[in-house]
């Protein structure tokens, strides 16, 4: 092996560079050993090395005279703030309507544990029906306000379920949703770095393909996801959920105790005990009755044929009285309705098929969330839920922010 | 199951992940300071106002001159800010306008290079950077307190990678000695 002997000057000259790490190997092994046999150029290497250091640490500065009297001045602002700083952001709206896929719910004959009781929601609490249409194989949940009573406030009283104007004026449809965006948004080669390629990339069409196509260093290293990643992402995520809450739906199902869905299956009658409920709350429940006199195992599968046996379901829901409200839950609440308008505003000046697939994708997102919103409620301990929970509101935002940050100029 | 929770409502009441929101917040203000919010850029203003500042000042070596450059980079960056796509992020595209600006600006202002004054009285870190010759202090800074890349240098200061390299060492041994040790 060849060894290098270096003299003192020639150290000195690279010795930043090797601090740095930036020297080539064996470089960077002749000056080690040359540090090992001379105390000067060592006691310089590491003054240089502490400097380095404490550069790095130098303390944040603050200036000593106010700035943004002259910013505000020289930008136009206000005196007066034009609105003033939410510290606590407005509710989202609660959709009248979601569908789901008949085959997110498996088949209640399979399920011990069933309640032979009639189950009766809480007086007062807000109930989700349903109806199943046989055609599309779709169950559509509609929520209908309960029956007032002196122990539960009205409805109106909470804030949660007051009505804003909606970004989406059809309502999430899974099944449909999730099978075009798949088939409408190609897995990108790149991530569109101009406003011309971000058009091109949103607008283009290609069969979905199950193994992802190589991706670009470039689009690797890009950290914001464009809205067709979203849109695909969204996909899947109505997918794995879909399996997930059919398996939710199984276990609520089987929990003695917690009669929130009820259901009677086959013969496509109620029995008398729940007639008896239904009659006592006529607006609670309504049934969703299916064709079949059998019943067939669920496939999460998607994009397998619905099973043409669908068993009748009641289903209804009692609201959860009180919410407690974290911070990170005012930080989305405030996200999603800050650019939501801003999103609203823009979207006359963008390009009626750009619009087109943000909706498009904003739905899917919708009915992924909730149909993860549901399968959390059920389970609030799944840590798989939790992250698909986080991912989904993660991909909501970057896909609204994209949005809002679109414009008809030039790009960066 | 409460499915009236659903589209927005579901996820109130659980424990989200904090990191999400703070990614988020810059992006979102940005996006409404583009479209004319004017508290959404005053946040912004607030939030980076001591890095920007801190950068203005130990590029221009005076912290008088660093609140005029700070004060010229917000009211850049506020006409700018329809240009800014996301990319790495606001820190990012905003530290990179300082530097820009600051640099811009200060040309007419580093006639007067400060000299080094080797050994002799006892001076913090700040001061010995502030006393270091313009293009050495540029480089230092740049490089040793803003963390950017030689690339990066050498495309703010239209130099080549290497020099940057070359700069920055002859800067060390410089500050070295300004402080005397």
């Amino acid at each position: 092996m060849t060894t290098f002997n270096l003299t003192c000057e020639a150290v000195e000259a690279t010795l930043a560079d090797y601090l740095d790490e930036t020297l080539e190997p064996w470089v960077r092994t002749a000056i080690e050993g040359h540090l090992v046999g001379c105390a000067r150029c060592t006691a310089l290497a590491h003054e240089l090395r502490n400097i380095a250091r404490e550069l790095a640490a130098l303390p944040a500065l603050l200036p000593e005279r106010e700035i943004w009297p002259r910013v505000a001045a020289r930008i136009g602002a206000p005196a007066i703030s034009p609105e003033p700083v939410e510290e606590t952001a407005p509710l989202a709206p609660v959709p009248e309507r979601v569908v789901f896929s008949s085959d997110t719910f498996l088949p209640l004959s399979e399920q011990p544990g069933v309640p032979e009781e009639p189950l009766v929601p809480a007086a007062g609490s807000p109930v989700i029906t349903g109806d199943f249409h046989p055609l599309t194989s779709e169950v559509v949940l509609t929520r209908e306000p309960g029956v007032p009573t002196r122990e539960t406030p009205p409805l109106t009283n909470e804030p949660q379920l007051t009505k804003e104007p909606q970004l989406t004026k059809e309502p999430p449809v899974l099944r449909s949703e999730a099978a075009s965006i798949a088939h409408e948004l190609p897995l990108p080669a790149r991530v569109p770095s101009t406003l011309a390629d971000e058009r091109a990339w949103l607008s283009r069409t290609a069969p979905v393909t199950t193994t992802a196509p190589a991706h670009t260093a470039a689009a690797r290293r890009e950290k914001r996801w464009g809205p067709l990643q979203i849109g695909l992402a969204a996909a899947a995520l109505v997918m794995v959920t879909a399996t997930t809450s059919s398996l939710l739906t199984v276990r609520l199902l089987g929990r003695a105790g917690t009669p929130s869905v009820a259901s009677t299956a086959g013969t496509g009658k109620a029995p008398s005990s729940e007639k008896a409920a239904s009659s006592q709350n006529p607006p609670a429940e309504r049934s969703i009755r299916g064709q079949s006199t059998e019943r067939e195992p669920v496939e999460s599968d998607l994009s397998t044929p619905t099973p043409a046996i669908a068993p009748a379901l009641t289903v209804s829901a009692v609201a959860s009285p009180t919410f407690t409200r974290s911070p990170e839950d005012a930080v989305y609440d405030k996200e999603i309705n800050t650019l939501s308008r801003i999103v609203r505003r823009k979207k006359s000046r963008l390009d009626p098929s750009t619009v087109t697939v943000i909706d498009k994708n904003l739905r899917a997102l919708d009915s992924a969330s909730a149909q993860i919103g549901a399968a959390l409620e059920d389970d609030p301990s799944s840590s798989l839920l939790d992250a698909q929970a986080s991912r989904a509101l993660e991909m909501k935002v970057e896909l609204l922010r994209r949005a809002a940050m679109m414009r008809s100029g030039t790009s960066l | 199951m409460s499915y009236q929770r659903t589209k927005g409502q579901w996820f109130k009441g659980r424990k989200l992940s904090a990191r999400v929101p703070r990614l988020m917040s810059d992006l979102t203000d940005a996006a409404l300071a583009a479209e004319g919010d004017y508290v959404a850029f005053e946040r912004l203003f607030r939030k980076y106002l001591s890095p920007v500042y801190s950068l203005c000042a130990r590029l221009s070596g005076s912290r008088d001159r660093g609140a005029e450059l700070t004060e010229e980079v917000f009211v850049s960056a506020w006409a700018r800010l329809r240009q800014f796509r996301g990319g790495d992020g606001f820190d990012v595209w905003l530290r990179r306008l300082a530097a820009d600006v600051t640099l811009t600006k200060s040309e007419t202002h580093d006639g007067d290079a400060a000299t080094v004054e080797p050994g002799g009285e006892s001076i913090d870190l700040d001061q010995a950077v502030d006393r270091l010759p313009t293009e050495a202090r540029r480089i230092l800074v740049l490089h040793d307190v803003e963390g950017f890349r030689h690339e990066d240098i050498a495309e703010i200061l239209g130099i080549t990678p290497g020099a940057s390299i070359a700069k920055l060492r002859r800067a060390r041994v410089l500050l070295k000695e300004s402080l005397g040790r």
